[in-house]
């Protein structure tokens, strides 16, 4: 931590696990999986790239504060969840590429810093001063009571599992024994974290287009849009990438490992897709009945199971 | 850079659909035009929710006196670059309502259309053909703004 070098650091930062890597791995797993959704509803789909082309799209589009909007929240949320996301980004060893900020404690930082995202949306959702954004974050708030209990379990878990809180030591322990097959309750629990946290499908209540107009985003137009969206996409690519480091052992293989990361959280991103396509969203309180009882309790249970088998 | 704009905005058209007081034909027909038979997400066509996303009006019936401060802000509200596409015999001419005391007439009195779909209804695919043939005026109209 001492000596850092800078010039690595903004590489890490802007490229590498960072800004562009995961941002051009995001919009790739978003277009992916409007491809593979529309190809189980018997459509074509739009092209891969569908995403980036929406993107830029709003870059140029005119940008439109409301009237009646508490400006600074307004301006300041699709900043503090892109900055945020951006920088849990530059966190997160790929393959195992060790990142130069990794220190002691950092998946606790990595779950302060996603947490860190839905804050931004709830606060962005309900300084638009519109009643379908307020509706949208009181939801949001909601779920985020029951959703982020996973994450907690899993981060306790892999840190009992390696001995360390250290993320590039829970990548660097994996081996492929038979033991760790009881990871598989924390790895379904942490799947549906996923789901929950980038509202797809059956948890897509804070944004359904249909009842509440896309909820938070009801107000955003052009650019501070298209960082939400692109939040989204690094998102997307952040929580895939820590699925990958959490529970698939793979060989240090350098560079190979990295390509053989970036096709399994393509293949993750499918399943996803897959689960998104075949379910219709479920109501706010089915939502905490069903979290926060049996996903939360297959979270802990997975927990206890690793404790005592780690003889504690 | 406007004829980068330009065919960006052909690629994703982010659709919003006004109802200014039709009698439902048309929205039937253009939400049979977004259906998978159709796939107008293969172009990049995607139904919004708000105005305020939205790239392209779908604009369905004669403007009745009722709504035309609502159908005004709606207008107001969307981002420019925008483009305005009246679907329906009505809401190019006023149709079967032309001349009646509770209309303000067809949608080019109220605000500047782009786009003229006819038809009573109009079918799907004509729907489909006129949005992606309206986003070429885009690059015509260059930066109105």
């Amino acid at each position: 931590m001492t000596n850092l070098d800078i010039t690595l650091l903004l590489f890490e930062y802007l490229i590498f696990p960072g800004f562009l890597f995961s941002s051009g791995l995001g919009i790739l797993l978003l277009g992916l999986r409007r491809k593979f959704r529309a190809r189980i509803q018997g459509r074509r789909g739009p092209p891969i790239l569908q995403p980036l082309y929406d993107l830029l799209k709003l870059l140029v589009k005119e940008d439109i504060e409301p009237a009646t909007a508490n400006k600074t929240a307004y301006k300041l949320a699709p900043i503090l969840s892109f900055a945020s996301v951006t920088l849990v980004s530059a966190l997160i060893p790929i393959g195992y590429y060790v990142p130069q900020l990794s220190f002691t404690g950092d998946i606790i930082l990595i779950f302060y810093f996603l947490s860190m995202l839905v804050f931004a949306v709830i606060i962005g959702g309900s300084s638009s001063s519109n009643p379908y954004s307020a509706v949208s974050a009181a939801r949001f708030a909601t779920m985020l009571i029951v959703f982020e209990l996973p994450l907690v379990f899993t981060i306790a878990t892999m840190a009992v599992w390696s001995k360390s809180l250290m993320l590039i030591n829970i990548v660097s322990v994996k081996k492929f024994r038979i033991e760790s097959l009881i990871l598989l309750p924390i790895a379904i629990a942490y799947l549906f974290y996923i789901m929950a946290k980038l509202h797809l499908n059956p948890f897509s209540i804070p944004v359904a287009e249909t009842e509440i107009l896309e909820g938070i985003y009801v107000e955003y137009t052009g650019r501070k849009l298209a960082l939400f969206e692109l939040s989204h996409a690094i998102e997307f690519s952040v929580l895939t990438s820590l699925f990958i480091d959490f529970f698939v052992p793979l060989p240090d293989m350098g560079w190979v490992t990295i390509i053989i990361h970036v096709v399994l959280c393509i293949l993750l991103a499918i399943l996803i897709t897959f689960i998104e396509a075949i379910f219709a969203r479920i109501r706010i309180d089915q939502f905490v009945k069903i979290f926060g009882v049996y996903v939360n309790l297959l979270a802990i249970l997975g927990f206890i199971i690793v404790l005592f088998l780690m003889g504690w | 850079m406007s004829r980068i704009s330009s065919s960006l905005l052909k690629r994703s058209i982010w659709v919003y659909h006004l109802n200014t007081g039709s009698c439902n034909g048309c929205d039937i027909e253009i939400v049979a035009a977004l259906t998978p038979r159709f796939d107008a997400e293969r172009f990049g066509v995607r139904l919004v929710g708000t105005p305020r996303h939205a790239d392209v009006i779908l604009v369905t019936g004669p403007v009745t006196i009722q709504t035309i401060d609502k159908v005004k802000r709606i207008y107001e509200q969307t981002p420019e670059p925008k483009l305005v596409v009246a679907v329906g015999t009505c809401a190019c001419t006023g149709g079967l309502f032309k001349g009646s005391y509770s209309i303000k007439g067809p949608v080019n009195k109220v605000f500047p259309v782009d786009y003229y779909i006819m038809g009573c209804p109009p079918r799907p695919h004509n729907i489909l053909k006129g949005i992606l043939e309206a986003v070429n005026l885009f690059k015509k109209r260059g930066d109105k703004k």
